[in-house]
């Protein structure tokens, strides 16, 4: 199994002077991957989506529970063995990439220290399968536009070849078009170079379109776990309901 | 850069500190006299050719001294904006990006620091500790950092959780390149900004000083000191107090309005 995810609980707790606020983002979630599975992970605001990608991803600590990959635990794995499985990709390519540096500094980074001698054609042919050119790499990110930018934040994830991307609201802050071209941009990759995508959304037909198995999750719950095809063939749960009528409008 | 030029208030306030720098460099070439000589025949005598702002009551150039006053309030001014600024920049990194204990008695600290009325807390260390110019560089330099490092850790808490910096994570980049190549040139701007206004203020606190006597020492002169002189003889000589009064108010004035300026032109560029 690629990935298994067991009973996982994650409380976030604010501290205030006087006592504090829990916020319980998830409970008691399981789901396992296989390898070659695109898996999509939907639900609403604050359902608990993002921390279940910020927690497989290993940006997050999680208060109970298991999550492994390859059978091995998640916090044995040390920061560069895991920057080669898991790479994320995030909602808001404004925010995705450093405005002071520019983006070969930026897509260098993949490297670490020892930069490897072929570094230069990695990112040429990296940078050619998101469908943007080498000249790109002088210039600073305000000179891209929304799109252009998620391209290079999913450049810089491919560089280091991880076997999974998370993708969080990969296409939100973008414009029809750009998420067509990234969407597009996904299946290629996966197609080209067989890393697994999970993508965390709340458009449901953005999943429907692009994965073969779904989890929807509600209040930090994993309320539906199927394949695509399968999963809104019943519609005995009222949240899944609604997600469904949001969608035909 | 160019920006700051086109800026027409910016820009007088740059010419304007770029002469008072220039003086101050250049004091002993542009004093018409040693600004500590005395020559008790020209007591309080009013402005003219030979003294062009007037003398003092021990018959010394007010405008010498107000020269070599320039090398003091920009000494004062620069070191203690300089030392102003690395402290509330260090603590404000450390306590917004590692959090935790360190955050809380950073901030707790700040926050007893910001209870005191920093003036006063200047003239007690000082009262203290001789009054000198040095002293009186380092004791504004560390009582006028508070306001810089809350608004470095509020700039470092919004930054560290930056998608940007998350990517460099994921991509297993160190501690040490994110603190310096993706979290501290992003919190640079606000931190000139202060710099430029903590200049001004500096200048302004060591005026006050100087103006209570606790300040600069004679017979080395400062703009603050001057001033407390000529509040004596305000009566018969103005020209004692209404020259440095002027040149302190246009010179905090600039600092204030380049750092508005920067204010205005860093802040748009941001991502």
């Amino acid at each position: 199994m690629f990935l298994e995810v067991e009973n996982l609980s994650k409380t976030y707790t604010d501290k205030k002077f006087f006592g504090e606020n829990k916020f319980n983002a998830l409970s008691g979630v399981g789901f396992s991957m296989k390898d070659g599975e695109s898996l999509s992970v939907i639900g609403g605001s604050g359902s608990g989506k993002t921390t279940l990608g910020r927690i497989i991803s290993k940006l997050l600590d999680f208060d109970s529970g298991n999550v492994k990959y390859f059978g091995k635990d998640i916090k044995s794995y040390n920061i560069d063995e895991f920057s080669c499985i898991v790479q994320m990709i995030f909602q808001n390519p404004y925010a995705s990439l450093n405005p002071k540096l520019k983006i070969r500094s930026s897509l260098l980074e993949a490297f670490g220290a020892k930069k490897p001698l072929n570094a230069d054609s990695i990112i040429e042919e990296t940078l050619k399968s998101v469908g943007l050119e080498n000249k790109i790499l002088d210039n600073f990110p305000h000179q891209f536009s929304g799109g252009q930018r998620q391209r290079i934040a999913v450049a810089r994830a491919l560089i280091k070849k991880p076997k999974l991307i998370v993708a969080d609201e990969p296409f939100a802050s973008l414009d029809v078009y750009s998420q067509n071209s990234i969407a597009e941009i996904f299946k290629d990759i996966r197609k080209n170079t067989g890393v697994l995508i999970i993508l965390i959304t709340h458009d449901i037909s953005a999943a429907v379109k692009f994965s073969d198995r779904m989890i929807i999750m509600n209040e930090g719950k994993i309320i539906k776990d199927d394949s695509s095809e399968n999963i809104f063939k019943e519609k005995e749960d009222a949240y899944i309901t609604d997600l469904l009528t949001s969608m035909e409008i | 850069m160019k920006k700051i030029f086109k800026n027409k208030t910016a820009f007088i306030g740059i010419v304007f500190i770029a002469i008072v720098v220039f003086i101050a460099l250049f004091a002993p070439f542009i004093a018409p006299y040693d600004p500590a000589s005395q020559d008790l025949s020209q007591r309080l005598a009013a402005p003219s050719k030979a003294h062009i702002l007037g003398t003092d009551d021990l018959g010394r150039d007010v405008f010498s001294r107000m020269v070599y006053g320039a090398r003091v309030s920009m000494a004062v001014g620069f070191f203690a904006a300089f030392l102003t600024v690395l402290i509330g920049t260090i603590l404000g990194m450390v306590s917004g990006y590692f959090g935790g204990i360190s955050d809380s008695v950073i901030m707790r600290f700040t926050d007893i620091m910001l209870c005191f009325p920093t003036f006063f807390l200047i003239l007690l260390v000082i009262a203290f500790f001789e009054p000198n110019i040095y002293n009186v560089m380092i004791v504004i330099g560390l009582t006028s950092w508070t306001g810089l490092a809350r608004i470095v850790r509020a700039e470092v808490l919004s930054i560290r959780e930056r998608e940007f910096v998350l990517a460099s994570k994921m991509l297993a980049v160190g501690k040490l390149r994110l603190f310096f190549v993706h979290i501290l040139p992003n919190v640079i701007s606000p931190i000139i900004v202060y710099a430029a206004i903590a200049v001004g203020g500096a200048i302004l606190t060591e005026s006050g000083l100087s103006f209570l006597g606790l300040g600069v020492q004679p017979p080395m002169s400062s703009w603050g000191q001057i001033l407390m002189q000529g509040k004596d003889y305000i009566y018969v000589a103005w020209w004692l107090s209404v020259f440095p009064g002027i040149l302190i108010l246009f010179t905090v004035l600039s600092f204030n309005l380049i750092g508005e300026a920067l204010r205005d032109i860093l802040d748009p560029k941001e991502i």
